[in-house]
């Protein structure tokens, strides 16, 4: 059946991609917006129509809320999809979509507004019984903020209340960098939410990362979809994701799991959305971090363990639709992970890269899935987040995911800008990793100076960069009038063995 | 010579010069009965070339097959072989070596990526100390601070808040 004829996708990237191929399976058309610097994006050309939205500024283009709900009207779209980022947690934008009289795919406006303030949310966790973070919400003048980080003692977090990916938070290791990093969250927070309010929380540094995946709809029914570890983080943000995690038993997963519905509950949630908690390494006590009203950039690996597709069911419960399956039904199997490839310099503290991307392949195969919105020839901007593609893979289990996941980014060619695909490699064969031990001090660990050894060139790699001076005209003859083969994918290309735990 | 319209004869050496991160690396190919002749620091290896194409290459080195893809931007060489990226850059001559900020970075504070100039803390004149921090610079959404790299004076600053900056833009100049 159809739920919408036409939606709207008030996003850019491989999630306005990863929407619109959702809508295109179920006949829905689609309407893609995009700034002046997206005019070739990948997003664009998949849309069956495309709305120009203003300058390359978020601000003047996909934060403009006047602007996106003005192209969903003059369009003719039922309803719009927020993607993840820009306006998806924007309650002010959610009751924009309602004014114009179309749908928002995604919770109610008060639940999102409710959830975005980390500081509501945590009080209001505390009154339903979840476990939080010690931490401190309220007053935010920098004195209070002083006296209380006094308190709670180092390292701490200097969070946006308002925040979300990373983004105005601030590890602060000692009282002499508190003013520094308060003012620079502050900044950051007023820059990208337009919102500078803060709040602390202690920095629990040796911890787990783990979530669960929400779906609730209209009519009161509410279920966990399980878990997704998402310990492996850089810079605060996610690098690897997995499900199931190798951390919980069936007893803590379904008390997290519990819990993670009681949250939901708390605010009367609607749509799909994750519940986010720190679990200490040690005691494996967990803390409820927070809920993201929205779907989840890694929400690919629940759709290949559970079988569903969530980006279907958003719109499916947008529509009033009721969920046909309950708790008991939903039986995980086999294991995914996803790695998020970044265009962004590893052995350079992970800073964002910018350039064309010359060359780009995606890996292939049975159980690989990439989410991308790059293709060779794209520009690759300083305006917008660094993420190139999503590369997930699903297998029977976690040792057999781990070698698929190797030989696809293996696989993977991005050439241009720099990126971290090696450095995910590395990563994957971590023994830390692969003993499924690894905390969200992982990566600070242990690849620390990662890059260093960068500095360093085989013979090969020189003789292949001298032999493109004199062959990579492009002419694509070879020295023998043999003709040109540049299948990256031929078996010939595989010259790396690659072990897990000496396994083959 | 330039590299690029270099035609292999038996005998004929070339030298290719590269750098990545701040590593100079020098490769010699000579002209051999089966290809090349490859020599990297003393390191001598025979290349036999099977095939190339605008997107990459196959050649055997002492008869082991290597696959490589590659992409050419300006001096940059990018090659991709064996799981791994090099953004190798073609070094034309000694004379731009030296003269480039790689080398001679103490002085000259560059833009580390494009973005937009937040604060700057130094103005023309000032002591800094190494490490202290000359100014804020915010892309994609992420704010960065940009470090001395020595001690010295400020004797330039080339930007103002607010400013748009290219990579590789002159920011601070310390001596």
């Amino acid at each position: 059946m159809k739920v919408f004829e036409k939606i709207l996708v008030a996003n850019r990237g491989e999630i306005a991609v990863r929407v619109m191929r959702a809508c295109r399976e179920m006949g829905i058309s689609t309407v893609g917006v995009y700034s002046e610097a997206d005019r070739e994006a990948l997003h664009v050309r998949l849309a069956d129509e495309a709305v120009l939205l203003g300058a390359a500024a978020p601000s003047e283009s996909y934060l403009n809320i006047e602007r996106v709900v003005a192209a969903a009207k003059e369009t003719g779209a039922g309803a719009v999809h927020p993607g993840y980022g820009f306006l998806s947690e924007n309650a002010d934008f959610a009751e924009a979509v309602k004014a114009a009289g179309l749908s928002f795919i995604g919770p109610r406006p008060d639940a999102i507004r409710t959830m975005g303030d980390k500081a509501e949310a945590r009080a209001l966790m505390q009154k339903a019984g979840v476990p939080v973070v010690p931490g401190y919400q309220g007053a935010d003048d920098d004195a209070t903020l002083k006296k209380e980080a006094k308190k709670i003692g180092y390292p701490l977090l200097v969070k946006a209340a308002a925040g979300g990916g990373g983004k105005g938070m601030r590890v602060v290791q000692s009282a002499g960098e508190l003013e520094e990093a308060i003012a620079a969250a502050r900044r950051e927070a007023e820059n990208a939410f337009g919102d500078g309010r803060l709040i602390l929380e202690k920095y629990i540094g040796d911890a787990r990362h783990i979530e669960f995946q929400l779906l609730a709809d209209q009519h009161g029914n509410r279920l966990h979809l399980f878990e997704r570890e998402c310990s492996i983080q850089r810079r605060l943000q996610k690098v690897i994701e997995e499900t199931p995690s190798p951390l919980l038993d069936e007893v803590l997963r379904a008390e997290m799991g519990a819990a993670a519905v009681a949250a939901a509950e708390a605010v009367d949630y609607v749509n799909a959305g994750t519940v986010e908690f720190i679990v200490d390494a040690d005691t494996r006590a967990y803390y409820f971090l927070e809920m993201n009203t929205r779907l989840q950039v890694e929400h690919p690996i629940t759709e290949m363990t559970t079988g569903l597709d969530l980006v279907q069911w958003q719109m499916r419960i947008a529509a009033g639709e009721k969920l046909p399956f309950m708790q008991k039904d939903i039986q995980p199997r086999g294991h995914a992970i996803e790695c998020r490839l970044y265009a962004e310099d590893p052995a350079n503290g992970f800073l964002p890269d910018t350039g064309t991307l010359l060359r780009y392949q995606e890996p292939q195969g049975p159980g690989v899935r990439v989410d991308s919105g790059v293709y060779q020839g794209a520009e690759v901007s300083v305006h917008y987040d660094p993420l190139l593609a999503k590369i997930s893979v699903y297998s029977e289990n976690r040792p057999a995911a781990m070698y698929k996941m190797y030989t696809a980014v293996h696989d993977t060619i991005a050439l241009g800008v720099h990126t971290n695909r090696d450095f995910l490699m590395d990563v994957l064969k971590h023994k830390v990793f692969q003993g499924g031990e690894a905390t969200t001090a992982f990566i600070d660990q242990h690849f620390a100076g990662w890059g260093l050894a960068n500095g360093e060139a085989p013979l090969e790699a020189l003789v292949a960069a001298a032999l493109s001076e004199i062959h990579a005209g492009g002419n694509g003859s070879s020295p023998h009038g043999l003709p040109a083969e540049s299948d990256p994918h031929s078996p010939w290309r595989r010259t790396s063995g690659f072990r897990i735990g000496g396994r083959r | 010579m330039e590299a690029n319209e270099w035609i292999p004869y038996r005998g004929q050496a070339m030298k290719f010069s590269y750098t990545l991160g701040n590593e100079v690396f020098e490769l010699d190919l000579e002209a051999s009965a089966g290809g090349y002749q490859a020599r990297l620091n003393g390191d001598v290896q025979e290349v036999q070339l099977i095939k190339a194409d605008e997107a990459g290459v196959e050649f055997l080195v002492d008869g082991k097959p290597i696959q490589a893809v590659w992409a050419q931007d300006g001096d940059q060489r990018w090659i991709s072989l064996n799981g791994r990226n090099y953004a190798f850059e073609k070094v034309a001559g000694n004379s731009r070596l030296a003269g480039s900020g790689r080398v001679d970075d103490c002085h000259q504070v560059r833009a580390p990526m494009p973005g937009q100039v937040r604060q700057v803390y130094v103005q023309k004149g000032d002591n800094v100390e190494r490490g202290q921090t000359l100014l804020l610079l915010e892309a994609m959404k992420m704010e960065m601070r940009i470090l001395a790299p020595c001690d010295g004076v400020v004797v330039d600053v080339a930007v103002s808040k607010d400013n748009q900056v290219e990579k590789d833009n002159l920011l601070v100049a310390v001596e």
